[in-house]
């Protein structure tokens, strides 16, 4: 069987298969990366507050821990009076102790396979 | 490392072998654009390989089945310069990033091509299973664990199915182009994907016209 009579339709459509491996979309790890957001800070007695956070997105990958950290610092290190629990509910939440007389910023972590993510801080 | 120059020589010299052993082959050279899949679509660019083939059969119509040799090299960019890493050590989670410095992949393979038609043009379906020897490496931190950098080897075997389009231009050269997926089937390290989308296009010659 010969296939010159087709020959235009054959390699029309094999280059068509070619390129769309050419064109297909490229990603980058901080695709696979979750994002969260500090929802809420709430006073809950005299020197505690129950914060509140949320993963905006998992980027379809299962998150392995959630969590929060805080202190003093604007931008307070992750490591910095962090609690840590191991969670993939969407909206987690803690109980934190804090002076009442200091100002304190916190922030929300989440993290996959892939790496962890930290909101931006809210005092 | 030692071990594994031993093996793309040795693969080399089977490939120099077959050429001295078969006259009625094809001898080329096949350009690829290797496009991640799998985890490694996050952490590397796609890229360009380039692989030296022999291809058995002679260029006419009888030779519907073809047994390929290759061997190889690509090396990949990451796609960001650093990515986020981390430790959880005694329930805290401590932060970190690594840092890709070198990726290279060496890929030996063979396989066979079925070419069910007839004529200058054929179109061709085959399989591919190719063993590669990847190279790396990279600087890893975490905060108050470890800072470290690493030289790796790993190995892995691939099969890849593919579809392509031989095209002969006069008595002796053949244009071959395709594309192909591979599927790894094993791995020495579970972070060295080897599945990936494979466009490529090679031009071979004739030793017996």
């Amino acid at each position: 069987m010969k296939l010159e009579k087709y020959k235009r339709h054959v390699v029309i459509f094999f280059f068509f298969l070619v390129f769309i491996n050419w064109g297909c979309k490229k990603e980058t790890l901080n695709d696979a990366i979750p994002v969260v957001n500090m929802v809420s800070v709430q006073q809950f007695g005299i020197d505690s507050v129950i914060v509140t956070g949320t993963i905006t997105t998992n980027s379809g990958v299962d998150i392995l821990y959630e969590g929060f950290c805080y202190g003093t610092d604007p931008v307070p290190p992750v490591i910095e009076n962090q609690v840590l629990f191991q969670t993939d509910s969407t909206t987690f939440s803690a109980h934190l102790h804090v002076n009442k007389d200091s100002t304190y910023y916190f922030r929300c972590l989440a993290a996959n396979s892939f790496g962890y993510a930290v909101s931006a801080p809210i005092k | 490392m030692t071990k594994n120059i031993v093996k793309v020589l040795s693969a080399t010299l089977l490939f120099l072998f077959l050429v001295q052993i078969n006259a009625n082959a094809q001898y080329g050279v096949q350009l690829s654009y290797i496009a991640p899949d799998g985890n490694n679509i996050y952490i590397f660019k796609p890229a360009v390989g380039m692989e030296l083939k022999y291809t058995t059969g002679t260029n006419d119509t009888s030779s519907r089945v073809r047994f390929a040799f290759s061997i190889g090299y690509y090396k990949m960019n990451p796609t960001q310069d650093t990515f986020s890493n981390y430790q959880v050590t005694n329930g805290k989670l401590y932060p970190g990033y690594d840092i890709v410095k070198n990726y290279s992949v060496i890929p030996i393979g063979a396989g066979v091509e079925y070419h069910p038609f007839e004529g200058k043009l054929t179109p061709y379906i085959g399989m591919d299973l190719d063993f590669f020897v990847i190279n790396y490496s990279y600087h890893s931190y975490v905060e108050a664990q470890y800072d470290d950098n690493k030289n790796e080897t790993d190995l892995a075997i691939s099969a890849i199915p593919k579809i392509g389009l031989t095209y002969q231009i006069g008595h002796n050269w053949l244009i071959s182009a395709g594309i192909g997926y591979s599927i790894e089937i094993a791995s020495s390290s579970n972070v060295n994907s080897q599945s990936y989308y494979k466009s490529y296009l090679g031009l071979s010659y004739y030793l017996n016209k």
